[in-house]
Formats: C-alpha cells, structure tokens, sequence
C-alpha cells in the first residue's frame, strides 16, 4: 500500500476539482477551451497523484548500510585474492555470497553446504558470507522482483529495464544513487540475491560494468 | 522525491497551460485537439525524462485509450457521408 504524502494529496485535489470545474463549465459556460484547460489540468494533477513518494531516511541510512557491507566484502574478497565470479545461493531464507579464487563449477553448486564460513570444494577454497541483498519483495518474477527492490522498496535507482534469457538475466540499472566500490556494486550484488532467493537456485554473478550511474549487471542461472 | 519526477510533473503543467493557451488563442474549439495536443506532452516528457509513477501509470493507459478513441470517432465522421 503506497501511503499518501502532501504532493500526492495536491494532485489528487487538483485533479477531481478541475474535473467539477470541467463539468460545470460544459454545463453553465459552454466554454470549450476552458474546460479543455481544466482537462489539462486534471491530467497533471493526476500525474501528481501517481508520482511515488521520496524513499524514507532509514532506506537511505539502510542503502548506506549494504554499502559499507558491500564495500568491506569486495575488500575482503581482494585482500584474499578471491576473483572468481560470487556465487549467490539461499538457503532457508537466508542468502548466502560464496566467493572462490577460482570460477565454480555450475553443476555442483547446488550440493554446496553454505552452513560453514569456508569450504573445500572442487575448484579451491571458497568463502561464505551472508548477503546483504536480502529483500523481502512480492513479485516472484525475478526481473520484476529485481526493479521492485531497487526502485520502489530501496530507492536506489531511477529504473530498471532488465531481460531474462535461458539461464540469464541482464539487468541495466539507470541512475543508480549507490553503486558501491572494488569489484562489487550495491544493485549488482541486490540484483543477484534476488535473483537466487526468487527463483529458488544458485545464480553467479557473472559481471557488472558500471558507466557512470548506469550499471549493467549479468547473472547466470544455474540450472 | 527524485528531482526528475518533480521536474516531469512541473514541465507537464507548463506544457499543458502553454498548449491550452495557444490552441485557444488561434481559435480552436474542439476539446479533443486539446487533449491529443497534452498526450503528445506527456508522452514527449515521459520517454525523455522517464518519471517513476505508480501503479505501471494507468493515466498513459486512459490518455492513449481517449486519444485512439478520438482518432477512430474523427476518421469515421470523414468516412461516413
């Protein structure tokens, strides 16, 4: 439910009283380009109305959090030279960030015990942290679920166009108000907990190139 | 609030009392040129600002739904004899 804010509230008196204005002008006046001006105006008020509220400060001091988080796990993941591409899985609700010197192995992803901090597996050493992109959201369509999170939820983007192929989700986040630092960014690493906690699988982070606030983030879905 | 759906929404309202004021003073009577006239600004201002609205936008819906209307109603008065 979208609560209503002192903007929203204006638009929506404006938008109904222009629409009285209109109808009493057609019935008393007759005046064509003034009931069209009230139309015109109806319509802004409209746009008002359906224009979203400001994302609350917790958000911003919550987006600044899973920054910091963000920030010190690519730092970690430096510090032990662990390059290959992170592997996002949730388990029981949790989502989980396994980071490896090495790419993992897809097809044994799934068999991955995530209850332990480190684990050997067949590609090298393997780190796992606890996701800080961990959204509750309604939609269980990842690309929706992905633009749901980080527009509308957190409010750290403008908007999200973001495509699903056979095993891959493209996602092109546009004025993003966060991006991160090091290796990772904030709507990447969002994008792929949301990805794996929606669809129920391990998905990898495959890449994510930033140009400015546009971040294109690349996820693999492993089948 | 972003800058650019408050940006959207201002320019939106300049537009409209600016085409409402120039349709006007060339005479033009008929509403439904007035509206065509502030779909066009709507959608001109949503594809270049792209403002984030609320429930997927249902205003774009009705205005598109009233201007296709207005076409079809203006093509079958020239049609009909």
């Amino acid at each position: 439910m979208v609560s209503m804010n002192l903007y929203r509230g204006f638009g929506l008196t404006l938008a109904l009283s222009s629409l009285v204005l209109a109808i009493v002008t057609y019935m008393i006046l007759g005046l064509h380009p003034l009931i069209a001006l009230w139309l015109g105006l109806a319509i802004v008020g409209f746009s008002m109305f359906l224009t979203p509220e400001e994302p609350r400060e917790e958000l911003r001091v919550l987006a600044r959090l899973a920054q910091a988080q963000v920030e010190n796990i690519a730092r970690v993941a430096e510090l032990l030279n662990l390059r290959g591409p992170p592997v996002f899985k949730t388990v029981e609700g949790r989502t989980y960030i396994i980071l490896s010197r090495d790419p993992p192995d897809p097809k044994m992803l799934g068999d991955l015990d995530v209850s332990k901090g480190v684990l050997e597996t067949p590609w090298g050493l393997a780190m796992v942290l606890r996701s800080p992109g961990e959204v509750s959201v309604e939609s269980s369509e990842p690309c929706s679920s992905i633009e749901e999170a980080l527009v509308h939820v957190l409010g750290i983007a403008d908007w999200v166009t973001c495509s699903r192929e056979t095993g891959r989700i493209v996602a092109e986040v546009v004025r993003a108000k966060v991006i991160g630092g090091f290796s990772l960014t904030v709507p990447g690493v969002f994008a792929a907990s949301i990805a794996s906690r929606v669809l129920g699988r391990p998905v990898i982070l495959k890449g994510e190139s930033v140009r400015g606030d546009r971040i294109v983030i690349e996820v693999d879905v492993v089948e | 609030m972003s800058s650019w759906n408050f940006h959207s929404n201002a320019l939106l309202a300049l537009m409209v009392v600016l085409s409402a004021w120039i349709l006007w003073s060339i005479g033009e009577p008929r509403v439904d040129a007035y509206i065509a006239l502030y779909t066009i600004w709507y959608l001109i201002i949503k594809m270049l600002l792209k403002p984030k609205k609320l429930y997927k936008d249902p205003l774009l819906a009705v205005l598109l739904t009233v201007f296709a209307a207005t076409v079809a109603y203006r093509v079958v008065e020239v049609l009909s004899p």
